[in-house]
């Protein structure tokens, strides 16, 4: 079972649905849309990307040096997601300090408890989907529970001066968008679990499906993943908050300047 | 010193008052807690203090009118018993009819308290009416220091 094509016939299929492609960009053209160029360069960088990373699977897949290369893999994904989610914090000096170890403990722990658990055999086709699921949601949820609470903070700067002016520490003055934050982040993970099936297949459960994977696994399998993208998230959203304080604010529990730049 | 405790020793009352969510007593009480002082004494002698009544307790902070928001700010500050006030603008969207009431207030309670205040005025005739002593501020220094009696009108601007 699985997708009943080689590689070779499948460029040609690519090259046929590749057709949409160019309809959109005479669309756009067309409608002075303005975005056949960045539609193209989107298309081209992440399938160029998503053809390297195959490559580099299937040389991973097969050599006995998989272990030591995973973690070349798992660093890089950290790295790149820390970085990446760090953005969101524009004046925020050295936001990665909170986004990497924020993505690492929360992605990890969902990753841990998944091998314990068996869900996740340890072998490279298990571990690298799930590993990049778990920190790519993890970056998606670090982010936004970062962009949340600098806005937060900014929002009510006078009502935290306010509790700081009265000798309230900082970890209760901010408590209550530490809370608003972490709840904002996991909004979009906590729709799509309503949704799960209803509106859209996702991810793991359309890959199994195509694969030829018992309707019954693979929906299984999906929960199994879902409990790990949200598990996962509220550790990274929840470490997040615990971190950011010391940027916030400084060390004698006033609001730190690079917050009045934003 | 820890900011926390300095800060329950000199208090800065802000020139805007922002109330925290819930009733006067919660905002009043919060600080309260945070620094373990269970008084309910306190709550209601330094709302009335301040001359707002102890019916205003129950009342929900934030539906205030911008002059009692500035009084329940004042009677946070003085629940935790300061010994220095750092007043911003203390009467600012206070209306007319008012002012010269708070203005007596906070006079009256610094007074009886012995507290020291710092009040920061942009109003020359208003720093004559309540303060003992008068520093002129110009961009960032202290020009000079004398008693309201002495303080020339032409030295502020």
């Amino acid at each position: 079972m699985g997708i009943p094509y080689t590689p070779l016939e499948g460029l040609y299929i690519l090259l046929a649905a590749s057709s949409l492609l160019v309809l959109v960009i005479i669309l756009s053209f067309y409608k002075k849309l303005g975005i056949g160029k960045e539609f193209t360069y989107a298309i081209v960088k992440g399938g160029g990307q998503l053809v390297l990373i195959a490559l580099f699977l299937t040389f991973l897949f097969q050599t006995k040096l998989w272990i030591f290369l995973i973690w070349i893999l798992l660093l890089t994904m950290i790295i790149v997601g820390g970085h990446t989610s760090a953005k969101r914090a524009t004046h925020m000096p050295h936001a990665f300090q909170i986004t990497t170890p924020s993505i690492l403990i929360g992605a990890t722990t969902a990753l841990i408890v998944l091998a314990l658990s068996r869900a996740m055999p340890l072998q490279p086709q298990y571990i690298i989907p799930l590993a990049g699921m778990a920190f790519g949601n993890s970056m998606s949820i670090c982010s936004l529970s970062l962009d949340r609470l600098v806005r937060e903070i900014n929002l009510n700067r006078t009502g935290i001066e306010s509790m700081l002016s009265l000798g309230i520490p900082s970890k209760q003055a901010m408590e209550e968008y530490n809370r608003l934050s972490i709840r904002a982040a996991l909004i979009p993970t906590i729709d799509r679990l309503k949704t799960l099936g209803v509106i859209f297949i996702p991810g793991a459960m359309a890959g199994l499906l195509i694969a030829g994977t018992d309707p019954l696994v693979a929906a299984e399998y999906q929960i199994i993943v879902y409990l790990m993208i949200v598990g996962g998230g509220i550790i990274t959203a929840m470490t997040v908050a615990f971190l950011a304080r010391k940027k916030i604010f400084t060390e004698y529990d006033q609001l730190a300047e690079w917050l009045y730049k934003e | 010193m820890l900011p926390t405790v300095l800060r329950k020793t000199v208090i800065l009352v802000p020139q805007e008052s922002v109330m925290f969510p819930g009733t006067v007593k919660d905002n009043i009480s919060l600080a309260l807690r945070i620094h373990n002082i269970n008084n309910d004494n306190k709550i209601s002698e330094s709302l009335t203090d301040t001359g707002l009544s102890t019916t205003f307790l129950s009342k929900k902070a934030q539906q205030l009118s911008g002059g009692e928001k500035k009084r329940v700010s004042l009677a946070r500050a003085l629940a935790l018993s300061p010994t220095i006030l750092l007043l911003d603008e203390p009467t600012t969207g206070i209306d007319p009819k008012n002012l010269h009431t708070v203005e007596q207030r906070i006079i009256r309670f610094t007074k009886q308290r012995n507290l020291t205040a710092l009040w920061v005025t942009h109003d020359v005739s208003q720093a004559k009416r309540v303060s003992d002593r008068i520093a002129n501020l110009k961009q960032g220094q202290i020009t000079t220091i004398t008693t309201p009696n002495k303080f020339q009108w032409e030295e502020a601007y």
